[in-house]
């Protein structure tokens, strides 16, 4: 006798890219899956999911794990090849960045049709939700339980999957997230937003308190992973029937923030440390976008890390633009009284949590110079250089755009390919200009024009910096000048600026938008791809002990 | 009746049958070799075959209606032919940097147009020479090939009561000197682990046999105890029907037969000696043409060199992803059981986490052996799939208890050792020289190369015939079933098994179990063997004193000859001249698109089960068809 499985395959898909590492503190016994005292690891389904037919709820499922499947499909054909070549010449595979891209916009370009065929043979629920994340056990207690023997079906599967997720109970619940209210905040009751509020924030706790203890290493380490795994995730969308509208699908995503792993000595698992955010680190090859050259990317502030900063990806698909992709990352600080009003909480415009690039305004060169442009630009150059900048990148806005009508068959997968545009005018960044002082008297001076400045102990050099709210302070700053600057750096300052202007260069005044953003779009996916396999390494190599340390015990147990 | 349709007229027409055998001493093959085999090498045997596997396609889908374009489009989805050698495509391949470059760079080698036009040319003039299509048998042969070119060809035809089969008995049972006739066997020798998969490769064209000698479509199951089924003996089932000459037909080893096929190779090897020597009567003359089908192929070799009585009765080796010359994911996942064991055996390691249940053991020792196929282990991880999607399977639990006190999975680590390179090599170097097979036999080497993405749907895998929902993602239907005819449990088997071996296979060219070039013979292989083995593997060869005798003999000077000449030179295939080594080329499938599909729902389940979209009857056709004029080129 089959007993349905009628969400199982949905919740795996959802599991695989999401896996909820189970945590060890809890010595009750509950109803929910989370072993951690006082929250709940949930899968939530709109009411309307949950109530509808099975042949409605079959559709959607049949549609969306058919789509993520050719996504799997279809990237893993371009990936992975030759890359362990034991006796020969290894390939490099796609970064992880562009993976999920290439998965996502095989999802993305066959949904439109997939749930036109699906409307068109059966019906689909007008509204559909689900998410995963972390609650309150009280909040969880309140809410019915559905779907209790997929869940039980679910969890004998627990041993195919990676061996720290944990199967989550599903609960039903009226609240939805509307896709049509985007970009506004969200449309989740209070109580539910307050108890993921809580929740996550206990887990997030749990992980880093446990994961820099060295007591219980198996702990340590399911902690550690905790902390490289996605804290929640959700999507919605509504399906109006056919010829009443096109639909809408959200989504978001929220990551814990990159780390470093450090330890002292690699063998020994209770000396791994995770230490949250990236400092300044050069690139392997600076980039040139055009008008400035990029050296050093960065993540979180080192002087003053934040308490507990997230990253969340939103995506908002319109179906009545089935080439076009809305997407934006904010990295904030998980905070209850946050501008950013998503599922959780964010706050967003703060220093301390931001993604750090680092550069030099720099005009590069083009083949088509003439001699003349290129003597201009040297002069430009020569004294710009001079100038760090850190980007604050608070917000990013991206629209991912594919070429239309293109086939995956005939002109392979990436012709599919949603690329993204970079719009810097509908982002938010911060900046902050570093200046050296050669003297205790420069620094002083820098002071006095709001420059915090910090003593190098190398003679009387330091290090200053000022911070600009957004582009348009950094700019007015530089436009109306220090006129305060006596100094040497204030001439220098001076100095740039009227050769500037005497060059009628648009470079910091004014800059070239456009230019930037073409060269980000570029090279945006180099610099964040870095980051991304470096996270995926750490995760795997975690991963990896914990299930050999899992092993090992396995077998001592039995005598091994 | 099928007795009137086996005395056919054209051996009733050979007068000189036993005239001729007292003449040649043979009821062979077997030609004049030295004499002959010029003519044979001027056949371009790759390109002939892929235009006849072409061409069977092509009736295949005008049976079922389809038109010129989806016809076309099929043809391009299955076949790779190329006119590159298969070290160029490797080469070429291998000028990419990265996986995606390496994607490209094979899709338009084996979607080249050019190539694709030369396969569907309705002539045989550029596969063939006109000194040899000249030749009356040979002209007679291709000419009923071209007659019957435009007949539509039902799935559901027997192959050898056809006019293209009755074109190929013909040819395939002449025997030298044109006018005598010789008797043919088929052997399909399956693979890896075949003695727990209880369904044949080849299906359609193996019961087109049975059917045609007047035996049931499959062997039939006397008992069946979880992975043990026992069959009716070959013995019995191959006396049915008539008791006379078989011209021409096809068997199979099954079950247990050919011992534990994931252990050495030399039982399995003694063992399908055992079964050809036990075979009926009417077999006691026939001449064998074997398919080697993965580990089926070393297993033939070996066999012939420990049964060399064998090799005068063999006409030709087949090998179909034969895994001739290794392949690096055995070593990887030997590696990996020898890094986790240490000194201990997998059999230590079982008995001490034997006093947990089953499948806690089982779980234990699972992770160990993900790399790699291993059917058997794998077994209660489906059935865990299966329970989970509410499936009783009750019944598989006593294979549990099966599986570890089995032999399989203790004998585990000694049949990886001989499906890895090194070991593959030192077989080849001392034992692949001219004498493994007699002057004129023929070796084909067929391969599969695999993209993931045609377990897709048709829209992004391009197959026009394929499924409109991925094979990966179970559909449910509105009764809240599983639709088992669209989800495919083998998929799902070699989507998570293979990817090691993607990641190990040079430029990703892997059929989901064995790396494109060690499935060729390793006298078309001009690479080095450092192109397959580690530094220290080619050292120890070199340090093997029977190899070094060896390959001294032929030249080799110094540990810098053995390390870079190419292999084929180290294997003396130039004196092997008189035998017939071609490559068949590759075609777009995978290692299991010779199965309807080796892993199924229980019965009591559901009847409908996903079957592998591939031209399996008219590749077996082509390949039929080929070495019939093979024949008929070498013999006359």
């Amino acid at each position: 006798m089959l007993r349905s499985a009628t969400f199982l395959s949905t919740v795996l898909i959802a599991l695989c890219l999401l896996p909820t590492v189970g945590c060890k503190r809890s010595s009750k016994a509950s109803k929910t899956s989370s072993a951690l005292d006082g929250t709940a690891d949930l899968i939530t389904v709109n009411s309307a999911t949950a109530d509808a037919a099975d042949a409605c709820r079959n559709s959607l499922i049949n549609l969306w794990t058919n789509a993520v499947s050719d996504g799997l499909l279809a990237n893993g054909a371009l990936t992975g090849l030759g890359t362990d070549y034991p006796t020969g010449k290894k390939l490099t595979t796609d970064s992880a960045y562009f993976q999920l891209l290439r998965i996502y916009s095989v999802i993305d370009w066959e949904l439109p049709a997939a749930i036109k065929l699906a409307q068109k043979d059966g019906c689909l629920p007008e509204n559909v939700s689900l998410g995963i994340g972390t609650f309150t056990d009280s909040y969880a207690k309140t809410k019915p339980e559905v779907f209790a023997d997929e869940t039980r079906a679910l969890r004998k599967l627990e041993s195919l999957l990676p061996i720290a997720v944990r199967i989550p109970t599903i609960i039903r619940t009226d609240d939805f997230e509307d896709p049509r209210s985007w970009p506004q905040p969200s449309t989740l009751s209070e109580s539910m937003r307050q108890a993921q509020f809580a929740g996550t924030a206990a887990k997030l706790r749990y992980g880093r308190e446990i994961g820099a203890q060295r007591d219980d290493i198996k702990e340590k380490l399911r902690a550690m992973l905790t902390t490289l795994t996605p804290v929640a995730l959700s999507t919605s969308g509504t399906f109006p029937p056919s010829g009443s509208g096109e639909g809408k699908l959200y989504a978001e995503l929220y990551m814990p923030p990159f780390h470093e792993f450090k330890s002292d000595q690699i063998n020994d698992v209770g000396t791994w440390q995770l230490k949250q955010g990236i400092s300044m680190t050069p690139l392997p090859k600076e980039v040139d976008v055009n008008v400035a050259r990029i050296t050093h990317i960065g993540y979180l502030d080192p002087q003053e890390p934040p308490k507990e900063p997230l990253i969340k990806f939103q995506i908002f698909k319109d179906f009545k633009n089935p080439d076009e992709v809305s997407m934006r990352v904010v990295f904030g600080m998980l905070d209850p009284d946050g501008d950013d009003k998503g599922r959780l909480p964010l706050r967003v415009n703060n220093y301390r949590s931001a993604f750090l690039v680092s550069f030099y305004p720099n005009l590069a060169f083009d083949s088509e110079d003439g001699s003349i442009k290129k003597f201009l630009k040297t002069q430009v150059n020569n004294v710009a250089n001079q100038f760090r900048i850190d980007a604050r990148i608070h917000q990013l806005t991206l629209r991912l755009k594919r070429e239309s009508g293109k086939d995956p068959v005939r002109n392979g997968v990436d012709s599919i390919l949603l690329h993204p545009h970079f719009s810097l005018r509908d982002s938010d960044l911060s900046f902050r200009l570093n200046q050296t002082a050669d003297s205790n008297a420069e620094a002083r001076n820098l002071s006095r024009v709001s420059f915090t400045c910090t003593p190098t102990g190398i003679q009387q050099k330091h290090n200053c910096h000022r911070d600009f709210g957004a582009y348009a302070e950094l700019e007015s700053f530089l436009l109306e000048g220090p006129t305060r600057f006596s100094t040497r750096i204030g001439r220098r300052i001076m100095k740039t600026l009227n050769q500037l202007v005497a060059y009628n260069s648009r470079f910091l005044i004014n800059l070239n938008m456009d230019a930037i953003e073409a060269a980000i779009d570029l090279q945006f996916a180099t610099i964040v791809s870095e980051f991304i396999a470096e996270q995926d390494k750490h995760r795997s190599e975690i991963k990896k002990r914990l299930e050999e340390a899992l092993f090992s015990e396995d077998h001592a147990a039995s005598g091994g | 009746m099928v007795s009137s349709h086996i005395q056919s007229p054209r051996l009733r027409s050979q007068p000189l049958l036993g005239l001729a055998c007292l003449l040649f001493g043979l009821f062979i093959l077997k030609p004049g070799a030295a004499r002959a085999l010029p003519r044979v090498s001027d056949v371009d045997w790759k390109l002939f075959y892929n235009q006849l596997f072409a061409l069977e396609i092509r009736k295949e889908l005008k049976a079922q209606g389809a038109n010129d374009s989806v016809i076309d489009a099929t043809i391009r989805q299955y076949s790779g032919y190329t006119p590159l050698k298969f070290n160029e495509v490797l080469t070429k391949v291998l000028g990419a940097n990265t996986s995606a470059e390496a994607f490209k760079l094979r899709r338009a080698i084996y979607f080249d147009h050019v190539a694709q036009n030369k396969v569907t040319n309705p002539s045989f003039d550029a596969a063939i020479p006109g000194n040899i299509r000249s030749s009356p048998l040979v002209a007679a042969y291709l000419n009923r090939i071209q007659e019957n070119r435009e007949r539509p060809v039902s799935l559901q035809e027997n192959f050898l009561t056809s006019p293209e089969g009755e074109n190929f008995i013909q040819a395939v049972t002449k025997a030298q000197g044109g006018g005598a006739s010789q008797q043919v066997t088929l052997v399909l020798v399956p693979g890896y682990a075949a003695h727990v998969i209880k369904f044949a490769i080849f299906p359609e064209m193996l019961a087109d046999a049975n059917r045609y000698w007047g035996r049931p479509d499959g062997r039939p199951i006397l008992a069946e105890r979880g992975l043990d089924i026992t069959y009716e003996a070959p013995s019995n089932f191959y006396s049915r029907g008539e008791e006379r000459v078989h011209p021409f037909d096809i068997l199979t080893p099954s079950g247990w037969e050919l011992g534990n096929t994931v252990g050495f190779n030399a039982e399995t090897a003694d063992l399908l000696a055992k079964w050809i020597y036990s075979l009926p009567q009417r077999y006691a003359n026939s001449k064998f043409v074997f398919l080697g089908y993965s580990k089926g192929g070393p297993t033939i070799f070996e066999m012939l060199q420990r049964h060399p009585d064998l090799k005068e009765r063999t006409a030709g080796v087949i090998t179909y992803a034969g895994v001739l010359q290794g392949t690096h994911v055995a070593r990887f996942g030997r590696e990996q059981i020898s890094g986790v064991l240490g000194a201990k055996s997998i059999a230590d390691l079982i008995t001490k986490v034997r006093s947990k249940t089953a499948e806690g053991t089982l779980e234990a020792i699972a992770p160990f052996l993900t790399a790699f196929d291993l059917s058997a282990v794998k077994i209660p991880r489906i059935k865990e799939v299966l329970n989970s999607y509410g499936v009783d399977t009750t019944s598989f639990d006593a294979n549990s208890d099966r599986v570890l006190d089995g032999r399989e999975l203790r004998e585990v680590v000694d049949g990886l050792v001989d499906l890895e390179p090194l070991t593959r090599a030192r077989w080849n170097l001392s034992y692949f020289d001219r004498s493994i097979v007699a002057p004129g036999t023929f070796i084909f080497n067929l391969t599969a190369v695999t993209d993931i993405s045609t377990f897709a749907s048709n829209r992004i895998s391009g197959d026009p015939l394929g499924p409109e929902t991925s094979i990966l993602a179970p559909q449910f239907t509105g009764n809240r079933q599983i639709d088992w005819s669209k989800f495919s449990l083998d998929a799902w088997f070699l989507y998570l098994a293979s990817q090691p071996g993607f990641k190990m296979a040079p430029g990703g060219l892997y059929d989901t179990q064995v790396d494109l070039q060690h499935t060729k013979t390793p006298w078309l292989d001009s690479s080095p063997l450092t192109a397959s083995l580690t530094a220290e593997e080619v050292k120890i060869l070199w340090d093997n004193p029977v190899i070094r005798d060896r390959v001294s003999a032929l030249g080799v000077r110094s540990f810098e000859d053995f390390r870079s000449w190419p292999r084929s030179k180290l294997m003396d295939a130039d004196a092997a001249s008189n035998i017939g080594a071609f490559d068949l080329g590759e075609f777009k499938g995978h290692h299991w698109s010779l199965f309807l599909q080796a892993f199924r729902p229980p019965r009591e389940t559901s009847a409908d089960f996903a079957v592998w979209q591939f031209p399996r009857k008219a590749m077996m056709r082509a390949l039929l068809q080929t070495f019939a004029l093979y024949n008929l080129v070498q013999q006359t």
